[in-house]
């Protein structure tokens, strides 16, 4: 499967956006709130959060530090439960776990007993899935993200940015719904960064995964989503929600023309009028 | 977009270094034996020509020359004595890691338990063991037994400590990962939470190895008619310290024999783990 015929397959679909407009709704959350109840008396860590997310979108959301990023995608994924409002999946209100989902965390959160390619395998392992068809599709994934030469390495003889990349392609290997990322580049250098970008991108484009990407940066929210969800903290709240309408895939030098950077600075305003920067 | 193809972010194919990491690690292993048995080597020729210069009387410090011979002409006695506390040894040490993995598991999985046992846990390493063994004679009479369980009683304790601290110290992001992979209780367990106290547990138990061969000897101070503990007192009241000092050096030999074999088992089982690599890795 080479990574370049698949975009340019769907650059002949245009924009994702337009294709995507009326698929049925994945997640939906009506006026959902959360609030922890810690020492120094009860924080509201999400206030009303009213979000609708259709199949296959990838949906940004960037905030500053403790907006309730982490605490939105722990609610998503079932981790923990909302105290008020209402969070379904596929149109089942969550009480569990959810399980048709992949997670990448901020740290890649590899097994370090485990080699590249038996790391990818624990989700097919744990879920029983039949071994040999998911094989083929690790290893499939892993050569895409450029890992075909280090299946037998062990985490500790990877590069954070490879690492990375691992856990990637653990998080998709079963075909998940919804894939759920965490700051996922955050730890690593600019450039390596640049390039997970690229990569992530077409990955997405081939997957045809509904993502949610939490991010602290504002140039990797507008490049990578479909639409970005802006957060503003104390209480954390979504202060607007803005669709990206630029073709894919895009090219890193999209970041550097006017219309990207109207994107950007109507976030960055965004965050500066709510007192953030 | 053909750079997606590449791949750059650093570290050569590990193919490819193979071989030199293997010659290095070679040497290091040379090396982790040759230091230690030089410097044996070297007190021991000190303590010979120390023994014939001064003519230290063999009853305060025999030279090893006749330590050797001791241990040579009376083989058949320190033999059946060395079987004998070994197997209590291993007896104790099987037991503490049984009693350790379970009391570990317990505590980690079940909050009650561990407020109720923890203290508890805290309470009997504070008791000395010398002091409750003839307790267990009176108990459990003059067999293997009372030295078994005073083995256990010491060695669990690091056993329990380590592994409990492992499993705590797998990160949450970890557990996360198995709540959304559907992972029940018992797969948590053996694929994620076991494997990463797995180094933890090895620490514990490289410490309760030594502290078994303690116990087994504490045991056998306190009341028995055989065992390597037994023989040290015997010799000690013959004044025999030619076999005084054979049995110390069997005593140890065991010892080491067995750290090593963990060392080995550990080796085989974590070859990841960073204790199993070389320096300059
Ligand atoms: N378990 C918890 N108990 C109490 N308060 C919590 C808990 N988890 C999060 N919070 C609070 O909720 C708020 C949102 O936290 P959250 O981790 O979701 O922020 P974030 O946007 O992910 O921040 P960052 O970008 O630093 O990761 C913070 O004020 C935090 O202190
Ligand atoms: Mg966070």
């Amino acid at each position: 499967m080479q990574l370049a015929t698949i975009i340019k397959a769907q650059d002949t679909l245009g924009p994702m956006s337009a294709k995507r407009s009326n698929a049925p709704t994945l997640l939906d959350c009506e006026r959902v709130s959360k609030i922890y109840h810690g020492r120094q008396g009860p924080v509201i860590a999400l206030e009303e959060i009213d979000l609708t997310v259709p199949r296959g979108e990838f949906l940004s959301v960037v905030g500053p530090s403790g907006c309730g990023k982490t605490t939105l995608l722990n609610l998503v994924a079932g981790l923990e439960r909302v105290t008020g409002g209402r969070l379904s999946v596929s149109g089942e209100v969550l009480n569990a776990p959810l399980t048709d989902v992949g997670i990448v965390f901020q740290d890649a959160t590899l097994m370090d007993w485990r080699t590249v390619l038996d790391n990818v395998m624990l989700q097919v392992e744990v879920r029983r899935l039949p071994v040999e068809p998911y094989r083929a599709r690790a290893l499939d994934l892993l050569s895409n993200l450029g890992l075909e030469g280090f299946l037998d390495a062990y985490p500790s003889q990877l590069s954070g940015g490879m690492k990375q990349r691992v856990s990637i392609a653990r998080a998709l290997v079963h075909k998940p719904s919804l894939l759920l990322m965490d700051e996922p580049f955050s730890a690593l250098d600019a450039l390596t960064r640049d390039k997970l970008n690229v990569d992530m991108q077409a990955l997405c484009l081939a997957e045809e995964t509904t993502t949610l990407f939490i991010t602290h940066s504002i140039t990797d929210a507008a490049f990578l989503g479909d639409r970005v969800v802006v957060m503003t903290p104390r209480p954390g709240r979504i202060a607007e929600i803005i669709d990206i309408d630029l073709p894919r895939p895009r090219p890193l030098a999209l970041r550097e023309t006017p219309q990207f950077g109207e994107y950007t600075g109507r976030i960055r305003t965004i965050f500066e009028s709510a007192g953030v920067l | 977009m053909g750079q997606a193809l590449q791949r750059n972010d650093g570290a050569g194919a590990p193919a490819k270094a193979r071989g030199t990491r293997r010659r290095a690690r070679l040497s290091e292993r040379v090396g982790d034996i040759a230091y230690p048995v030089g410097t044996i080597v070297a007190i021991l020729v000190i303590w010979e020509i120390a023994c014939r210069q001064f003519d230290i009387p063999a009853y305060l410090l025999p030279p090893p020359s006749s330590v050797l011979a001791t241990i040579v002409a009376r083989y058949d006695l320190l033999a059946m004595h060395t079987l004998v506390t070994t197997g209590e040894i291993l007896v104790g040490f099987l037991l503490s890691i049984v009693v350790g993995v379970v009391l570990a598991l317990l505590i980690t999985s079940f909050r009650p338990v561990e407020r109720a046992i923890y203290p508890l846990l805290v309470i009997s390493q504070a008791v000395p063991k010398v002091a409750i063994a003839p307790l267990f004679i009176v108990w459990l009479g003059f067999g293997w037994e009372p030295k078994v369980l005073v083995a256990v009683l010491i060695a669990f304790f690091p056993i329990v400590v380590d592994l409990v601290a492992g499993i705590r110290s797998v990160p949450s992001s970890m557990r996360k990962l198995a709540l959304s992979m559907g992972a029940n209780a018992y797969v948590t367990l053996y694929k994620f939470l076991i494997p990463h106290a797995l180094p933890h547990l090895f620490a514990g138990l490289k410490v309760g190895v030594t502290l078994a061969v303690s116990g087994a000897i504490i045991g056998e101070f306190v009341g028995a008619d055989r065992g390597l503990g037994y023989l040290l007192l015997f010799a000690n009241g013959q004044m025999d310290t030619n076999l005084l000092f054979a049995a110390i050096v069997v005593l140890s030999v065991i010892g080491v024999v067995l750290f090593y074999l963990l060392l080995l088992i550990e080796a085989w089982l974590l070859p990841w783990h960073q204790t199993q690599q070389s320096p300059e890795n």
